[in-house]
């Protein structure tokens, strides 16, 4: 019971202490801004909120396509690429966790791709694709698969043998038990794995849009970043912030239904 | 104190009963061994073991005896090297609804209400039907959980939880009830009370349990016989009836004739088998 107790405080506190500390981060932000006083370098909040909402509504100059709108154009590419690659990670991790054969074919490759870093691809996948969209959510999935294929192995792997053992004993066949007790109980993890990933996409999708792309927010940063307009730099990254940490509030809701005892506290 | 023949247990007296039938077990030269084949570890050697109808046995022993592997066999989780258990004559190959499993761990389904872990049996073997979820809350009933239908595991105390286990297993009508130090995990009182619980179950339903432990009080308190076992290798190196009339309760603990048979199962196990 004090456990609870202490969580319920730390609800109670965590949004507090947040929000002062990332208040805190914007005032530490201006102070500075107004000592160097050079908006190029370092824009103040003010420049950037105004950016923001200068170019939510009214186009960028080179391309005359609003903020929002190469928002909406990375989102959907990292919706195709998160999407496709949780799917294609989560199968191949089921996969593996269910044939000792299959995880020794595909998991010297998952091993040595690890470490890559998904940028090291770019030049061969337009070399390959051109610069089309089809380079930009390959390079996603490169990022995602080996993430969602770990996460569902481990996942799998973690189930307690008592939870399989007392479904079969109630008189689940094995399949049953399969898809109702196994991949149930993995859910969570696999979800996790799911955040993990979405952070990454980001990543890739960012640096592929600044390598060879017409739309997007890693296009607007190279943009702006090539007419010094300092202030539309960190207003894209701030609405890449904002994007990112929303998707991640979703995942985080997701996993609160799946899994109502807390990752942490397993019965 | 006398070696016990078989059938010495209790059968009949089943009027109101959720059990269908109770069952005999009859465990037949069963030989297990673990670790390498160059290099194995026998655990269990030769076991031969005859379960009545209805009786109440526990397996009593030091960890290391192979009271969890037997418990394990029979329960079809693990398949023996040599000889062989049937159950009302049917040979025990895999896992079954018919001799539920109770384990130290509740192993509840953390993602389900209380009332949708009892309804889990049903559902797994596709028998829902109008009055599954009424025989589901009567369950939840039976083992004093009936206000706590769609709390989740998480939300109940030790002794809640192990007796959901109880309920889920339950709704199965098992003939059997294998238990595996399903109160190891209590505290105390909590073990106190969950005994007395089962005591009552038991008294109701009269379904055929085996009940592994190593708390010799717990042991005699709950069975009809009492099968001693000692390691290196595991084997069954005595067989006790314990001739205290039921009901029995916990207040009983430190009557004579308790005290009695508790000396009597420890001198055997002390002597390692020898009485």
């Amino acid at each position: 019971m004090s456990a609870r107790t202490a969580r319920d405080r730390s609800w109670l506190r965590r949004p507090l202490v947040s929000t002062a500390s990332v208040a805190g981060g914007v005032v530490l932000w201006w102070i500075v801004a107004s000592i160097v006083r050079d908006p190029v370098v370092l824009p103040s909040p003010i420049d950037v909120f105004g950016a923001l909402v200068k170019y939510m509504s009214g186009p960028y100059p080179s391309q005359g396509v609003t903020l929002w709108q190469h928002a909406a154009a990375s989102l959907t590419r990292i919706a195709v690429g998160f999407g496709l690659g949780s799917i294609i990670g989560i199968a191949i991790g089921s996969l593996m966790a269910g044939s000792k054969a299959i995880r020794h074919i595909i998991d010297p490759f998952i091993e040595l791709s690890r470490p890559l870093p998904p940028l090291a691809f770019i030049p061969i996948l337009i070399v390959w694709f051109g610069i089309g969209e089809v380079p930009k959510v390959l390079l996603i999935l490169i990022g995602v698969v080996p993430v969602m294929i770990i996460a569902t192995v481990t996942g799998l792997d973690n189930v307690e043998p008592e939870l399989i053992h007392a479904s079969r004993s109630l008189g689940g066949s094995e399949r049953y038990t399969m898809m109702h007790v196994r991949v149930r109980a993995a859910l969570p993890s696999i979800v996790t794995g799911m955040r993990l990933a979405v952070g990454m996409s980001w990543t890739s999708i960012v640096a592929a849009e600044m390598i060879a792309a017409q739309s997007g927010l890693g296009y607007v940063i190279l943009q702006a970043g090539n007419y010094l307009d300092t202030s539309l730099i960190f207003a894209a990254i701030l609405v890449i912030g904002v994007l990112g940490l929303l998707m991640d509030g979703i995942l985080r809701l997701v996993l609160r239904f799946l899994d109502p005892a807390g990752a942490a506290r397993r019965v | 104190m006398t070696e016990s023949t078989i059938g010495a247990g209790n059968p009949g007296a089943s009027d109101g009963s959720v059990i269908t039938r109770p069952a005999r077990i009859a465990v037949q030269n069963v030989t297990k061994s673990y670790g390498s084949r160059r290099n194995p570890t026998l655990v269990l050697d030769t076991v031969n073991l005859e379960i009545a109808q209805g009786e109440f046995l526990c397996l009593l022993g030091p960890s290391g005896c192979g009271k969890s592997t037997l418990l394990n066999i029979i329960g079809g989780f693990l398949t023996p090297d040599s000889g062989s258990v049937t159950i009302d004559g049917r040979k025990v190959e895999r896992p079954g609804p018919d001799r539920c499993m109770i384990f130290q761990q509740p192993a509840l389904f953390g993602w389900l209400t209380a009332l949708d872990n009892v309804m889990f049996g049903p559902r797994a073997q596709h028998k829902v039907d109008a009055d599954t979820r009424d025989r589901a809350m009567s369950m939840l009933d039976t083992v004093g959980l009936a206000g706590t239908a769609n709390k989740y595991p998480h939300q109940l105390s030790g002794g809640m939880r192990q007796r959901l286990s109880i309920a889920r297993a339950l709704i199965n009508e098992p003939q059997v009830l294998l238990m595996d130090e399903p109160f190891g995990a209590l505290d105390a009182i909590t073990r106190g009370q969950m005994q007395e619980f089962l005591l009552n179950l038991w008294a109701e339903h009269h379904m055929t349990v085996v009940f592994v432990t190593h708390d010799v009080e717990e042991a005699t308190l709950l069975a009809d016989r009492v099968a001693v076992m000692a390691a290196n290798p595991g084997r069954i190196v005595h067989l006790d009836s314990v001739d205290v009339p039921r009901p029995r309760s916990y207040d009983l603990i430190d009557s004579p004739e308790y005290s009695r048979v508790r000396m009597q199962i420890r001198r055997t196990i002390e002597n390692g088998g020898h009485s």
